[in-house]
């Protein structure tokens, strides 16, 4: 049987050679592309888009505005009028056998008074453990310093969670992921990143170090890879480029990242594999 | 215009050559019909050619074509008159008889696409720009305009759910993952 690596690749590759044209179509396609041009006379450069983009944007600024305006006003009235409602409702709580407490809204009321009223009594909006309602994370803010906390056999200890094997309940659906581990992951990788765009490979390095120790297997080795391949090049440690070139290359072989892996720099001296 | 072998000789070309299995793959994603990718990706280039001197030159250029595509497909989608008065005489071609690893491959491509179809759009346009298009995570931020962190969950999530599919093809025995391997350089 296949690694399961390779199963996913194959997938993956079929899937991407099945939807791409091949080079001939391509070449016949750039060959209609300029006779469409030539034909159209589509000039190279538009000067006068920026302009238009500008006038756009202050027409749909005025717009929002006025939009603004309008729901302000709109929301007043309404207010005056749930507040004209509210005395008459008060007066239609008594005939339902409520009578408002201090604080109580209107409907609050008609709700105590008459709970199994006509219709089913509207449910508070739970928060079902959804994909969806796991996808938008509050995050928190990527630039924090994860530099001094120090190692701590909890804090370092691999993490269970986010594995490459997919648990059991989540393929039915119902689990969802923890939210603590993956808040930390998450962290320490765009806090590498992060590091990495100031400059700073070291400090990468070390966020993405921390992210192995606390998550070998996760699901996101291959962007912290090539993260490391990247911090390792800017710090000219280019033996450990290497190294980790050619584990990059054994775990993740058909990896869409493998090319940027491998050339994200050249190994500047020749001191080792 | 004959089809050249010549190797790129101007910029907007060479962007062309690098970029177009890309659109045409980001074209099929935003669901433009298979007999009508040629014609829409063309749009899209037509698009990106009028407003280079728009375009942010420190970002990659599929984060631009990316975000073109997406409006070019969803004009096609609207109206598709035009697009189906062109292609009156260019039906969709058939699926071809081929050699094994061709149906093989073309087996797994539509696991994939199911799997594809089934993610939530969230989930579905950070899949397919991480494993389909190789892009990094910040590239991926960039394109769709969310925070690192977001991107970096929802891959995470779309890749839980890709390993989840991969266990219940194994648990079926499907014959996809059985299949050799796909035959490499397509084209």
């Amino acid at each position: 049987m296949a690694e399961p690596d390779q199963d996913a690749e194959r997938l993956l590759a079929a899937y991407r050679q099945v939807r791409s044209p091949s080079d001939a179509d391509t070449r016949t396609a750039w060959a209609g592309m300029r006779a469409r041009l030539e034909r159209d006379d589509a000039p190279l450069i538009d000067l006068g888009s920026r302009r238009r983009s500008l006038a756009t944007k202050v027409a749909i600024a005025a717009l929002a505005l006025a939009a603004i305006l309008a729901l302000a006003f709109a929301l007043d009235l309404h207010g005056a009028i749930a507040r004209r409602l509210a005395a008459g409702d008060r007066a239609e709580a008594t005939y339902q056998g409520g009578v408002p407490e201090r604080g109580e809204t209107p409907r609050a009321t008609a709700e105590r008074a008459g709970g199994d009223g006509e219709g089913p009594a509207e449910q508070p909006r739970a928060r079902t453990p959804s994909a969806d309602a796991t996808t938008d994370l509050a995050m928190p803010d990527a630039t924090v310093s994860l530099e001094p906390a120090p190692a701590t056999p909890e804090a370092e200890s691999p993490a269970k969670a986010p594995s490459h094997k997919p648990r059991a309940k989540r393929a039915g659906g119902n689990e969802v992921p923890d939210d603590a581990s993956l808040h930390a992951e998450m962290a320490l990788l765009s806090a590498a990143q992060s590091a990495l765009a100031a400059g700073n490979p070291e400090r990468a390095l070390t966020s993405l170090e921390r992210h192995a120790r606390r998550f070998p297997d996760s699901l996101l080795a291959e962007e912290r890879e090539v993260a490391r391949i990247r911090a390792l090049c800017a710090l000219g440690r280019d033996a450990e480029v290497a190294t980790a070139r050619r584990r990059f290359d054994a775990r993740f072989r058909g990896s869409p990242l493998r090319g940027r892996a491998m050339a994200e720099c050249e190994p500047k001296g020749d001191d080792g594999p | 215009v004959p089809p050249s072998n010549a190797p790129p000789t101007e910029p907007f070309e060479a962007l062309f050559m690098s970029h177009y299995a890309f659109v045409c793959r980001t074209l099929a994603h935003f669901g433009v019909e298979a007999a009508a990718v040629e014609d829409v990706a063309q749009e899209v280039f037509l698009v990106l050619h009028r407003r280079l001197a728009d375009l942010d030159p420190s970002r990659d250029a599929r984060s631009w074509l990316w975000g073109i595509a997406r409006r070019v497909a969803h004009t096609h989608r609207r109206g598709t008159a035009r697009a189906r008065r062109r292609h009156e005489h260019a039906e969709a071609p058939p699926p071809r008889p081929g050699p094994d690893h061709e149906l093989e491959t073309r087996e797994r491509a539509r696991i994939v696409e199911a799997f594809v179809v089934g993610l939530p759009e969230k989930l579905r346009d950070v899949f397919v720009l991480a494993e389909i298009e190789g892009m990094s995570a910040p590239e991926i931020g960039q394109t769709l305009g969310i925070k690192l962190n977001t991107a970096y969950s929802r891959l995470r999530l779309a890749r839980e759910r890709f390993a989840g599919l991969l266990e219940q093809l194994r648990a079926g025995e499907n014959a996809a993952l059985r299949l050799a391997e796909p035959t490499e350089g397509h084209g």
